[in-house]
């Protein structure tokens, strides 16, 4: 047996509760068919869609419930079409919307068609999608200060030092000195920690306690990175480690830098692993559709309200792909598809069109119009996500290959100029707020022992650097760009801010580093192309340079 | 934790889980698929948990587990929601309240009842630190 699946008896006793459920689902798609037969809107419609829809509901759930989730999923998409056309006013079924309904009723008759009881996913295995209590999932808490919780940290252990490090870099550190199960339980009734270590000297459990804890088959804060620590970890718990979806094995002692830089790393690749797309669609109704569809296939979704948030999220490198559907009532999808991808300050990886008339010509407008993809309404509930998420994912692809040094998060120069040379066409284009900040490091590990005595040691030029970077990737958005700057400092590409808004973000942050590195100044200018010069054509080493030169010392150190 | 009572309009959903809680978990449960049918019998039956379809025929899990609460004797019976769309019902968890956790469809048979006794003793386990009026478990 694999595992995860049901023991044999448990396979037998869920055999017996399918027995007849897939005749059951399709009397219920053949009455839904029935009650949604009909041209158009009449006056018992209203009564009509809503036992329509209250049928298609439990068709959704039942069968998705019962192991059948494409099912599910094809009756999840009809039925919040149907919602959402029972909150239109009177006559909203448009044909549209009606050949939708039938094109999704039609995949669904087709899906019912081939369920079997073997078919059902309940019999093969405890599947990734276990029921979860999702009063705990993580990001519950406050994102300005991350929570760390140790398992296993003993009272005047060196945890104590990490966890006052921690607090210095704005850390919320919590402590359970216990690995019983039994404390476990009362643990997990808290908000979801954003990374859990477990000292497993102290936790003997501690691998199987973090699948429990943070496993994706059914923990009860699934997905939050979790870590090992042992003072000599052996190959074995490192094994068993891997075998149970730890992020890692940390040597003991370490540091809390280590720790941020490993969950710095896990930051980034989820970053990197989702694919994000904007959906432009003037019917709320279909709009709500595609948003189901496309979450489904695993796409972080934003519903844009109008061209001009389309426009936004683009120049905010907030979408990976966009999804314009052309609308015979609200023209204008086709032409802002045109307007995109004949600018060149917009470098959208994927741009799909979906044209909602039959008689358009698909070809002749994905030539004239610019579209990647052009579909033809109705959508696929196959087809249109498959082709959405592989545009999307051609663009991911691109974004994991801009040039970085190492693993971290600071562009080479190279890369940061060119990344700084897109931000300023993108702010001139559109009049956008555009900062440039450098950050300059001053200080030595010997003029802080001179200062300071050797106690605590002290720390190279490279190290306090590093903990300046981390500082700052603490407060970069996702359209920020931190990277090589000119004069052995740090530069960072801060889209649509402010002067004084990049200042507010980035003074605080920087400040910390006065109890992290004593010893060390940094210093930070900052510039705007927009309201320094007037000239179009300043280069960006210009402007890094004028950032350069308005670099003054930080408070605390200067006041 | 030995008696669930099960609410869900749909019979495939209610017979999964009679066979996940008593068949493979060993709980005593007793299914309805009403709110009135639930209220109508919850006093006899005495359950140690609620597990509620969010949505009902004649009304919802949130409301039914605060209906059941205040009947005499259930009045600690926490009610867990059995959903398809638990980021929707997120807000109505509430550690003090009716409704103490919700848990996502489709769920997996052979953990369900592990996963609900985890969520009843936390449960009581938070009664006990507050003072509840049911201090001494059950």
């Amino acid at each position: 047996m694999v595992e995860g699946e049901p023991s044999d008896a448990a396979r037998s006793a869920i055999r017996e509760t399918l027995q007849g459920f897939p005749d059951q689902v399709r009397e219920q798609i053949r009455a839904l068919a029935a009650l949604l037969d009909g041209p158009g809107p009449e006056p018992d419609e209203e009564t009509g869609l809503a036992q329509a829809t209250a049928v298609v509901h439990r068709l959704a759930g039942s069968t998705a419930t019962m192991g059948y989730p494409e099912v599910g999923r094809i009756a999840g998409a009809l039925e919040i079409l149907l919602l959402e056309v029972a909150d239109l006013p009177q006559g909203g079924l448009t044909t549209p919307v009606r050949a939708q309904i039938d094109a999704l009723l039609g995949r669904l008759q087709t899906a019912g068609a081939c369920m079997t009881i073997e078919g059902s996913t309940l019999l093969h295995m405890s599947g990734p999608d276990a029921s979860r209590p999702w009063n705990t999932r993580p990001g519950d808490g406050d994102p300005a200060h991350p929570c760390l919780l140790l398992i296993g940290a003993l009272p005047g252990d060196p945890w104590s030092r990490l966890a006052d490090r921690l607090d210095a870099y704005g850390w919320r550190v919590l402590t359970q000195p216990d690995g019983l199960t039994a404390d476990i339980r009362d643990v997990s009734a808290d908000p979801a920690p954003d990374l859990l270590v477990i000292d497993c000297d102290t936790v003997p459990n501690g691998p199987a306690l973090g699948r429990r804890l943070c496993g994706l088959d059914g923990g009860v804060w699934p997905g939050v990175p979790w870590y090992l620590a042992q003072i000599e970890p052996g190959l074995e718990v490192r094994m068993e480690a891997a075998a149970c979806g730890c992020a890692g094995v940390l040597e003991k002692p370490f540091s809390a830098e280590r720790l941020l830089d490993h969950f710095a790393d896990v930051c980034a690749a989820r970053r990197e692993d989702t694919m994000r797309a904007v959906v432009l669609d003037s019917d709320p109704a279909l709009g709500a559709v595609t948003r189901f569809l496309l979450e489904g296939a695993g796409l972080h979704v934003e519903h844009a309200a109008g061209p001009a948030s389309v426009l936004k999220a683009l120049k905010e490198d907030a979408a990976d792909v966009a999804v314009l559907v052309e609308r015979a009532a609200a023209r204008g999808a086709a032409d802002l598809a045109a307007a995109i991808r004949q600018d060149p300050t917009f470098d959208v990886p994927g741009l799909v069109l979906v044209l909602s008339d039959d008689d358009a010509d698909p070809v002749a407008w994905s030539l004239a119009r610019g579209g990647d993809v052009v579909l033809i309404g109705p959508m696929d509930p196959d087809l249109m996500p498959a082709l959405v998420a592989g545009q999307a994912s051609r663009a991911l692809g691109r974004r994991r290959r801009s040039a970085r040094e190492g693993r971290g998060p600071v562009l080479l120069a190279n890369g940061l100029l060119r990344r700084l040379d897109r931000a300023m066409r993108r702010a001139r284009t559109l009049s956008t707020p555009l900062t440039v900040a450098w950050v300059g490091l001053s200080g030595s590990e010997v003029a802080q022992r001179s200062d300071k005595g050797a106690d605590p040691p002290g720390i190279t030029h490279d190290e306090a650097e590093a903990i300046v970077v981390r500082l700052l990737g603490q407060v970069l958005t996702a359209s920020d760009d931190l990277g090589r700057g000119p004069a052995a400092g740090l530069a960072l590409v801060l889209p649509s801010a402010s002067r004084q808004a990049a200042e507010g973000r980035l003074r605080p942050a920087l400040e910390a580093m006065s109890r992290l590195a004593p010893g060390y100044a940094v210093s930070l200018g900052l510039a705007n192309p927009e309201t320094e010069t007037e000239t179009d054509d300043e280069p960006p080493s210009a402007l890094l340079g004028r950032a350069r030169q308005a670099a003054a010392p930080l408070s605390p150190w200067s006041s | 934790m030995k008696r669930v009572l099960v609410v869900d309009d749909d019979p495939a959903v209610r017979g999964l889980v009679q066979v996940a809680l008593s068949e493979l978990g060993g709980l005593t449960v007793l299914t309805c698929g009403s709110g009135a049918d639930a209220r109508a019998k919850a006093s006899a039956f005495k359950p140690d948990l609620l597990l509620l379809d969010m949505q009902l025929p004649d009304t919802d899990g949130p409301s039914l587990a605060t209906c059941v609460r205040g009947l005499p004797g259930l009045e600690e019976t926490p009610g867990v929601l059995l959903t398809g769309r638990p980021e929707a019902a997120r807000d109505l968890v509430d550690p003090d309240g009716a409704v103490v956790a919700v848990l996502a469809k489709p769920f997996d048979p052979v953990g369900l009842a592990d996963l609900i006794g985890d969520i009843w003793a936390r449960h009581r386990r938070h009664i006990r630190e507050t003072g509840g009026r049911d201090a001494a478990g059950t």
